[in-house]
């Protein structure tokens, strides 16, 4: 990579289960004039500094099926600070919007990037919308949502691997007892096994409390060129390889407890990176799990650790804040993120470690993180983000 | 026994279209301009022919031996205004007044208000100052008269009101306020550009802070 | 640093009304199996696939992911993009993005619709149809504002009404030798100026269709690119301006003629336009581009482009059209391929300008190939003003 991209900053508005006070418009307004505020960055349409230090292109990422409108993101070119701007709209999931904004960044076409993602799940069914995500032919008459998918998912991954629901329900305990330190998480809990084991069936062996919660949000970062983010911050987070990775759709095509996709979406990005040995060279990782087994089944993925080792890792402590690669410190998805946030929001949270911004959560000394984003039925394209201090 | 036929799904479908689309025609009768009614029994009739065509298109695939799958996706929304729209619409529905924003530092009006200039990317509608009252009459620079509507294929109406849909200019504005709603249904002759046009506001008890609280716009 | 990129192969199915008996995903396989066989390569040649889609128009929720099944995508990168009308050249610019990164080998962009099969009439209803404030039943609404620009240019005598079907008859007879176009029926001007008037001056002859159709670009950087290809269309130049009315009032209903943003959509082409020409170093765009394609939604936006893209003073359009200086044996041909008022399939369309663009300097035209181009450009519009403008260039040096 001749040209290096860096984030300068992130913000995040408070995950919430229904922000019926705030329009979206409002929403997006909210992380936006937060980053300007920031920043003091103003917009390449707005006539520039001088210095050339300005916001010169606006990628976000929303999807029209969540507000039932086409072009649905034209309402809120304002609230982007899009008049006159070059800006362009990605779907699935915002880790791809960062990717997308470091290539525009790599490409030497672009140097200061706005991404944004933003979504509220309160205010219509999204399984209807998750059941318009199949093919029409085949999955969708089945009545299928991304919840059925992802126990069917997670049957396989345990049939084949043997991790069992006790180390599915460590996940969420471990990551909602993490929300208690992160000030956007939208639901820290103080769990047990036992109760996560009893909460309310919901699509076997996915219980309710393995399950994300329906959340509003919206999440943004400025990502710049080298020269650009120096000038902009005294502690630049370096991007140092990326990589995303469709799967195949049909479900039948693929055995479920494979992660093909996300395998080579993280070998890319490890190979840009220089990293060999991900399991000792990531210091933290922030993976979008949507679904408790997912946490697991990701990591192994992506080669923190070996295939089918993942349940034992967690029960022995590895992956806690105290551990030697604490994964979702913030809380992860499963404490409430919006999908199509989630991903953005864990390149957000890595930032905020490795600019030593995170607060409470912060955890010391680490170098290099991982973060993780992923979209489509039982995670068929993944998208993976190296940081580095 | 019986043996029953299971009809396509796009027949059944097609079959709650037109009964829908009948219902409306009935009611077409209650349109009181007969310019407009005529607009609107012709969009159905146009719909009644849509409906046709798309059935004889799908017998020719299924002879065809082509297998087309219909689905209708339901979907329900529950949106928020957010804070300078609700404000907005409990004006409209408490005072019949129309608010809208102007920027602090360029002087635009925004409208409909919303929390940020487009233009100087700063935040407006926090503050009382940045609130005022828009006219509620004012210049219809554009509109459109619905001669030929299209029916909602899943429930074989015709979506909105027969009224001609007017672009109107409201006075205490600036070059950028701009409100869609209905004009009265008048001889689309009489219509021009440049017309004036005043809200006909329905009564207090009939308001409940949507757009709708003002019936339609009648030319003055 | 960045590295030289070029489009290497295009590939577009037929478009039509209608087409029940394909599925969107065979009618996608067709169109990258076209810009393979176009570009001498197998879909292992292609490192990342970028779909182009507004999922409400057939009802599919990222399609992306159904569309792995037959675009290629399995197992490589990519993602959906989705910007309205302009959508296909949002693909084409996300693609000349990542090519120039030097990351990639070969990279295919995908834009297609398949409106036969979704309700879109009602998607495209649900466009200017805010919850809040469009009460009016809008989406038909791009009616009024498009009549008003017509009747402005009318009025500061940019064109006649017997201009704009000359225009018309032109657009005609260029997409009558597209084979890939949809209304493909030589017009006279009679048939034009007696056509079903919709909102007056709009007649329906002068209104593009709904068609449906995919369309496929193949794009690699330079070491790749020259490797692969014989016959490469250099990717100069790409840039995006959005121009941004005021939605949801001023999209779809409102000329706008009284703000600094100007008539619809007009000042994204404008901006982008001049964006490109600057960076490009083009002072004169009608004598140092040979050819270009714009997104002609209409035959009036037709003419408004030219003005906008500054081949021609303010209000001089008509000039033009008399001179006939934009037909293909004309000094500045536009639109050889018909434009989108011949073929709209609306996600396709906007890329459509730049796959046209490129093939032109590609010299593959065929009975639609202008003579000696060495540059060529496209400009595309979309809902909201979205507005992307790309240079292609025979050779680099």
């Amino acid at each position: 990579m001749t040209r290096r991209v860096a984030i300068v900053t992130a913000v995040q508005t408070k995950f919430v289960s229904s922000q019926t006070d705030l329009s979206i418009g409002e929403m997006i307004w909210e992380a936006v004039g937060k980053v300007l505020q920031e920043t003091g960055l103003k917009f390449e349409a707005q006539g520039g500094d001088k210095d050339g230090l300005f916001i010169d292109k606006i990628i976000s990422c929303s999807e029209d099926y969540w507000q039932g409108r086409t072009i649905s993101d034209m309402l809120y070119h304002m609230e982007e600070g899009g008049l006159g701007m070059s800006l362009t709209k990605v779907s699935g999931d915002g880790a791809f919007a960062v990717y997308h904004g470091a290539v525009s960044i790599l490409s030497g076409k672009h140097d200061v990037v706005l991404v944004i993602a933003y979504r509220k799940e309160s205010e219509t069914v999204g399984s209807v919308i998750e059941n318009a995500g199949f093919d029409p032919i085949y999955l969708r008459p089945l009545g299928i949502d991304f919840l059925t998918a992802a126990a069917m998912q997670a049957n396989r991954y345990i049939y084949r691997y043997g991790v069992t629901e006790e180390q599915f329900a460590e996940v969420v305990v471990k990551n909602k007892g993490n929300a208690f330190r992160n000030p956007y998480a939208q639901e820290a809990m103080e769990l047990t096994v036992p109760e996560v084991l009893h909460s309310k069936m919901l699509s076997y062996p996915l219980k309710e409390l393995d399950c994300k919660p329906v959340s509003d949000g919206a999440c943004a970062l400025v990502l710049a060129s080298e020269e650009r983010a120096k000038a902009l911050t005294s502690k630049p987070v370096w991007i140092t390889g990326i990589g995303n990775c469709y799967d195949a759709h049909y479900l039948g095509d693929r055995d479920l407890s494979d992660c093909d996709s996300l395998q080579m979406a993280a070998q890319k990005a490890y190979a840009m990176a220089g990293i060999t040995d991900p399991s000792k060279e990531i210091g933290l990782a922030e993976i979008s799990e949507e679904f408790s087994y997912q946490e697991l089944l990701w990591m192994e993925g992506l080669r923190l650790c070996k295939r089918g080792e993942a349940g034992r890792l967690i029960q022995d402590g590895v992956t806690r804040r105290d551990g030697r690669l604490p994964v979702n410190p913030s809380g992860g998805v499963l404490s409430g993120n919006p999908s199509g946030v989630a991903g953005m929001v864990r390149v957000a949270e890595a930032f905020l470690q490795l600019s030593d911004r995170a607060g409470d959560r912060q955890i010391a000394k680490v170098e290099t993180a991982l973060a993780h984003g992923v979209y489509g039925p039982a995670g068929q394209a993944h998208c993976v983000i190296i940081l580095k201090r | 026994m019986e043996s029953k036929v299971i009809k396509p799904d796009w027949v059944r479908n097609t079959e709650m279209g037109l009964r829908g689309l009948q219902k409306g025609e009935k009611e077409c009768k209650e349109i009181s301009e007969p310019a407009y009614r005529g607009y609107a029994e012709a969009s159905y009739a146009l719909g009644r022919e849509k409906y046709e065509s798309e059935m004889k298109l799908y017998q020719k695939a299924l002879e065809a031996g082509y297998v087309i799958v219909d689905t209708i996706v339901h979907l329900p929304f529950r949106e928020s205004a957010g804070l300078r729209l609700s404000r907005f619409f409990t004006s409209l529905r408490d005072e019949a007044k129309i608010l809208a924003l102007r920027c602090p530092n360029c002087q635009r009006v925004i409208f409909p208000p919303r929390p940020v200039c487009g233009f100087c990317r700063i935040t407006v509608g926090e503050k009382e100052e940045d609130w005022l009252v828009l006219n509620d009459e004012g210049k219809v620079v554009s509109f459109q008269v619905a001669t030929e509507r299209e029916v909602d294929r899943v429930t074989g109406r015709l979506v909105g009101q027969p009224n001609p849909c007017g672009f109107i200019r409201l006075d205490g504005g600036d070059e950028w306020t701009i409100l869609v709603h209905y004009l009265e249904m008048i001889d689309i002759e009489k219509l021009q550009r440049g017309m004036r046009a005043k809200a006909v506001w329905k009564p207090r008890e009939k308001r409940r802070g949507r757009m709708s609280d003002i019936a339609y716009f009648r030319m003055i | 640093m960045s590295e030289r990129i070029a489009v290497v192969g295009i590939g577009q199915t037929e478009f039509k009304s209608r087409w029940p008996e394909i599925s969107q995903v065979e009618m996608v396989h067709l169109a990258v199996k076209r810009a393979l066989e176009n570009a001498h390569l197998t879909i292992k040649d292609i490192d990342a696939v970028f779909v182009g889609n507004m999922e409400l128009f057939e009802g599919n929720y990222q399609v992306d992911m159904w569309l792995t099944e037959g675009d290629g995508a399995y197992l490589k990168s990519g993602m959906k993009i989705q910007t309205g009308g302009s959508t296909g050249s949002s693909v084409c610019t996300t693609v000349f993005d990542h090519a120039a990164t030097g990351l990639f080998g070969a990279i295919l962009g995908i834009a297609y619709e398949k409106q036969d099969e979704g309700s879109s009439d009602y998607g495209l209803r649900l466009v200017s149809e805010d919850t809040f404030f469009d009460i009016a039943n809008g989406g038909r609404a791009a009616g009024p504002a498009m009549a008003a620009m017509a009747l402005d240019m009318l009025r500061r005598k940019s064109v006649t009404e017997e201009q704009i079907a000359q225009l018309r008859v032109q657009e005609s007879e260029n997409a009558s030798r597209n084979p890939h176009a949809h209304l493909r029926k030589k017009l006279t001007v009679e048939e034009v100026m007696n056509s079903r008037l919709l909102i007056p001056p709009l007649r329906i002859l002068h209104m593009c269709p709904a068609s449906v159709g995919a369309c496929a670009m193949i794009v690699a950087p330079e070491k790749v690119a020259k490797k692969i290809s014989p016959n490469p269309a250099w990717v100069v130049d790409w840039v995006t301006v959005h121009g941004g009315t005021l939605p949801p009032l001023g999209h779809m209903g409102v000329y706008m003629e009284e703000t600094e943003l100007g008539p619809q959509w007009a000042f994204g082409v404008e901006q982008a336009s001049l964006k490109l020409y600057t960076r490009c170093g083009i002072a004169n765009p009608r004598k140092e581009v040979d050819v270009i394609e714009v997104y002609n939604m209409s035959t009036w936006h037709e003419a408004e482009w030219w003005e906008r893209m500054h081949i021609c003073e303010k209000n001089d359009a008509g000039k033009l059209i008399k001179e006939r200086a934009t037909a293909m044996d004309g000094d500045i041909p536009v639109n050889p391929s018909g434009g989108v008022v011949a073929t709209n399939a609306i996600g396709a369309s906007a890329m459509q300008r730049f796959a046209e663009a490129a093939i032109q300097v590609r010299n593959e035209g065929g009975e639609r190939q202008v003579p000696n181009v060495k540059t060529s450009m496209a400009v595309t519009a979309g809902g909201d003003s979205y507005s992307a403008a790309a240079l292609f260039r025979k050779s680099l040096y």
